[in-house]
């Protein structure tokens, strides 16, 4: 096997579809087993390089598996932002203890969100920011969500918050659609 | 025009637009990763795998496509083979509603959604890819003969 790819390897370079057949493999050339051997080569050569240059990237590999469905939640933590359950959520808004602020990009917002939510989405938040700045004060709690625990975008905003000096900022990981599957009210946005 | 002449812009374009899609993917695997568990097809296990893997086998095959003739028609076979499987899973992410950017050429998070667009892109190069191919038969069926006076 090794072999046979070393000289799959050199005719890459050498071969001329002009020269006579010198070798059984010559003959094999065009035919189904020989094209599927070849793209076989290929994907091989390609899987241990990209594996090989991973073991020596400079900014350090990137770890062979990694819990990609839990990342917002385990950066969440590790950035020291307090997560929020859908009940407490139901509860502070209904209470009136925190402001929700929601993520999501305009669109999202006016289809629909929780009930007395500002829009801030986090893609403009630096820019939008200044002009809302009104609605926040450092010591009022602040729930940011966008959709699901899948977007990354209601924690970016609440990292945002926190620097801008808001030290009570809570992350609704599930967002609006496990609001929504839960059967609570949205409204249009205001 | 001949029909090598059409293949060897084929085959120059195919190799062109691999190697644009296999650098940034090499360069900035963590959001190429990013990007795949976005498209919700793959366990997580295997999600980095695929981030660190796919972007050579797609420069490999940008490289092979401009060699001679046997490896010049697997790097196709392998072009036809990966987009085909990126259009099915375009598709299937745009049926089931999913607002996901591409990752096709860049992961930049804000990009424009996939679209059918992607998908017909796609099916563009597939048969720029099957004409790459089936050079020899198009050359046999096609070719101007020569005239002489």
């Amino acid at each position: 096997m090794t072999a046979n790819a070393g000289l799959a390897l050199m005719s890459l370079v050498s071969n001329n579809p002009n020269d006579p057949p010198e070798s059984a493999q010559e003959m094999n050339r065009g035919s189904i087993p020989d094209l599927a051997y070849r793209v076989l080569v290929l994907i091989l050569l390609g899987v241990v390089i990209g594996l090989a240059v991973n073991i020596v990237r400079p900014t350090g590999a990137l770890p062979w598996s990694y819990p990609w469905s839990d990342r917002v939640e385990n950066r969440a933590r590790a950035e020291g932002i307090d997560l929020i359950g859908l009940d407490d959520v139901l509860l502070a808004l209904h209470t009136g203890t925190h402001l929700a602020v929601d993520a999501r990009s305009p669109d999202d917002y006016q289809a629909g969100t929780l009930p007395g939510a500002l829009s801030l989405p986090r893609a403009y938040a630096a820019e939008q920011f200044g002009e809302l700045s009104l609605f926040f004060s450092p010591d009022e709690p602040v729930i940011t969500f966008c959709s699901s625990a899948d977007c990354d975008d209601a924690l970016l905003l609440a990292l945002f918050l926190r620097e801008q000096g808001i030290t009570h900022v809570v992350l609704f990981l599930e967002g609006i659609e496990a609001w929504k599957a839960a059967g609570h009210p949205v409204e249009g946005g205001q | 025009m001949n029909v090598k002449f059409i293949t060897w812009c084929g085959r120059l374009l195919l190799a062109l637009v691999f190697l644009l899609a296999a650098v940034h993917k090499i360069l900035f695997p963590e959001t190429f990763a990013l990007n795949i568990y976005q498209y919700r097809l793959l366990p997580d296990v295997m999600i980095n795998f695929v981030a660190l893997t796919l972007p050579w086998i797609e420069l490999v095959a940008a490289i092979a496509i401009l060699c001679p003739l046997a490896w010049k028609n697997a790097a196709a076979t392998l072009i036809i083979a990966m987009l085909g499987a990126f259009a099915l899973a375009m598709s299937f992410n745009i049926l089931r509603g999913l607002d996901i950017t591409c990752g096709c050429f860049s992961a930049n998070p804000d990009a424009d959604s996939i679209g059918w667009s992607n998908v017909v892109r796609n099916l563009g190069y597939i048969v720029i890819a099957v004409v790459v191919m089936a050079e020899d038969w198009l050359t046999q069926h096609f070719a101007m003969p020569l005239r002489r006076r």
